[in-house]
């Protein structure tokens, strides 16, 4: 058995390393902190209530062709767990969704102001904008959802001769439940998050490294003046970076919901520990993305805990540490730990 | 080869180029000089589509590649080398010079590499090596080799040897007459070492705030008194 703050710790430095990875690489390239990064997750975390909402749906109705009493129709709603097919399918959306609003911000919203001489902090507003947009619109699809789930409950209800309560709720949601494992004893999230967050780093890097298409990304985001007289089309790869970025805040969104409580507005606790763990890592660097990722994770769970345990800090305080590590960062390592000489570190310590 | 008419260019609403209208000649080196600011540098970044035009065409090989974006006007066949920033510092050798052939094939990209590495055999010693950690005429070279790989028929250098020790600016130099003498390639080469430049030039052109004051032979512009002695600060005893 892993101890919860383990697991805790696993499954929230995989969404954060997938979320920061995002946000520095549209950092990189169009040079603007993207403010709707985080809520463009959320859209992920709605895939996979969508995909919930409708396996159940179909669950239910089979259940009711197959003449079930209402006992066994609710018991069968619920046991239902995600399978492997339902996984990849909220996560392959995620990403795609993810990635289809990441192109649309940049070549309708970034790009046109830029070409336009907007400078950095009108860009930075023009993110939170689509921020406020996005999550108008999440609110929206929130109250669209339960409106379809409760007629499909009432449609079913129908069938069945009983009240049918498929037991979903499209505001402060979890979906612990549906991917809990009674043969592992934990959440299949422990295994999936930091395999994923894994997986996808591996891929990342050999793309970036060793194929031509991201060594004309890398060139790209290093010198976009160049790498255009050279005959590549920066603009394509611009978009590409920002397609892949908000791609995989898609799929970490889409695993957001099996371990935290969601609503259209979760994105804005997200948002202070995604900068935190990319302005730790540097802002320009995907390694330190990575490793800005896994230190406020540990920050925020096992070193709070210990603290709030010892100290008595209420837990409503955790959202210091993000802001702490921010401005500590700024303040004495502002090119993040990434860049750090560490050689020159230690020996001065143990000098 | 490449002509340029009543260009008038510039950044945003600021105008640097009034009225340039200049031929730079098949297989030859053109040299364009002038005292900084005079828009020499600007003068190649429109023709490459870096800067606003506000009227004027630019014609390559009969084709009119007025504003055409860098990277089209670069697979027709033009290579620009920026003054600085003309390799990509974070990638290695190698890297540098697969990206110079993007959009070529996997055995054609080889083929040229190889090519483009018989013209500086001394980078073959670092191609694992990234190009920040080049010297500044290996970058130079390595600049160079990267245009070399989309054999290119015009290649256009700005200031390449600002920055260089004086053997290895001649170094350079010496590689860019090589390219026209042995691959045939049309050279538009804009210097602040002017007399080095007229050295190994076959046409020159004199801007002076942005406008062409002089454009015709190195050894009239050199003999040019009022010319040499304002803007070159040579006189014509010393050609």
């Amino acid at each position: 058995m892993i101890p919860p703050i383990v697991e805790d710790t696993i499954v929230y430095s995989s969404v954060l390393i997938l979320l920061s990875l995002g946000l520095t690489l549209t950092y990189m390239t169009t040079k603007v902190p993207n403010f709707a990064h985080a809520t463009i997750s959320i859209v992920g975390s709605y895939v996979t209530l969508t995909v919930l909402v409708l396996s159940l749906i179909s669950l239910a109705r089979e259940a009711l062709i197959s003449q079930a009493d209402s006992q066994s129709f609710y018991r069968l709603i619920k046991s239902f767990s995600f399978a492997p097919l339902h996984y990849a399918l909220f996560m392959a959306l995620g990403f795609l969704l993810g990635s289809l609003i990441g192109v649309a911000q940049y070549k309708l919203v970034l790009k046109p102001l830029s070409q336009r001489g907007a400078n950095v902090v009108q860009l930075m507003i023009a993110t939170i904008a689509v921020d406020m947009f996005l999550l108008s619109m999440l609110n929206i699809y929130a109250d669209k959802l339960l409106e379809y789930v409760v007629s499909k409950a009432n449609e079913l209800s129908s069938i069945a001769g009983f009240k049918v309560n498929l037991g979903v709720q499209t505001r402060d949601f979890i979906l612990y439940s549906y991917d809990y494992s009674k043969t592992l004893g934990m959440q299949r999230l422990v295994i999936i998050a930091p395999v994923m967050a894994a997986a996808l780093l591996v891929a990342l890097s050999l793309v970036l490294y060793r194929t031509k298409l991201g060594v004309a990304l890398r060139a790209s985001i290093e010198n976009p003046s160049l790498a255009s007289t050279l005959g590549v089309n920066v603009d394509k790869m611009y978009t590409l970076a920002w397609a892949l970025s908000l791609g995989l805040a898609g799929l970490a969104g889409s695993l957001i919901p099996l371990k935290y409580l969601v609503n259209p507005s979760t994105g804005q606790l997200f948002v202070l520990s995604i900068f935190a763990a990319s302005i730790l890592g540097g802002l320009n660097s995907l390694a330190g993305a990575v490793i800005g990722g896994v230190l406020i994770a540990c920050f925020e769970i096992p070193v709070f805990n210990y603290l709030s345990s010892h100290l008595g800090i209420s837990s409503a305080y955790r959202t210091v540490i993000p802001l702490l590590a921010m401005a500590l960062t700024l303040l004495f390592i502002p090119r993040g730990v990434a860049r750090l000489n560490w050689k020159k570190l230690f020996s001065r310590v143990r000098r | 080869m490449l002509r340029v008419e009543n260009l008038n260019a510039g950044y945003g609403k600021l105008q640097v180029l009034h009225e340039v209208s200049l031929f730079f000649p098949e297989r030859k080196i053109s040299v364009v000089i002038g005292p900084n600011g005079s828009g020499k540098s600007t003068l190649l970044k429109t023709i490459f589509g870096l800067t606003k035009i506000y009227s004027g065409r630019i014609i390559f090989e009969n084709n009119d590649i007025t504003s055409l974006p860098p990277h089209k006007i670069a697979s027709m066949g033009i290579a620009y080398l920026p003054q600085t920033n003309n390799v990509f510092e974070n990638l290695t050798v190698e890297e540098n010079l697969r990206m110079a052939g993007y959009n070529l094939s996997k055995e054609e990209l080889e083929a040229r590499v190889a090519s483009s590495l018989e013209f500086f055999p001394q980078l073959k010693l670092y191609m694992k090596r990234k190009a920040k950690q080049l010297s500044g005429g290996e970058r130079q070279m390595l600049a160079i080799a990267m245009s070399l790989i989309r054999k290119p028929r015009l290649m256009m250098f700005d200031e390449p040897t600002a920055a260089l020790a004086p053997k290895i600016a001649h170094q350079v130099l010496r590689s860019i007459v090589k390219l026209r003498d042995e691959l045939g390639i049309t050279i538009i080469l804009v210097e602040q070492n002017a007399r080095a430049a007229l050295e190994i030039a076959d046409k020159a052109s004199l801007l002076v705030s942005g406008r062409v004051i002089f454009d015709g032979l190195p050894k009239d512009l050199l003999e040019n008194p009022e010319l040499g002695r304002m803007y070159l600060g040579v006189t014509s005893s010393q050609v």
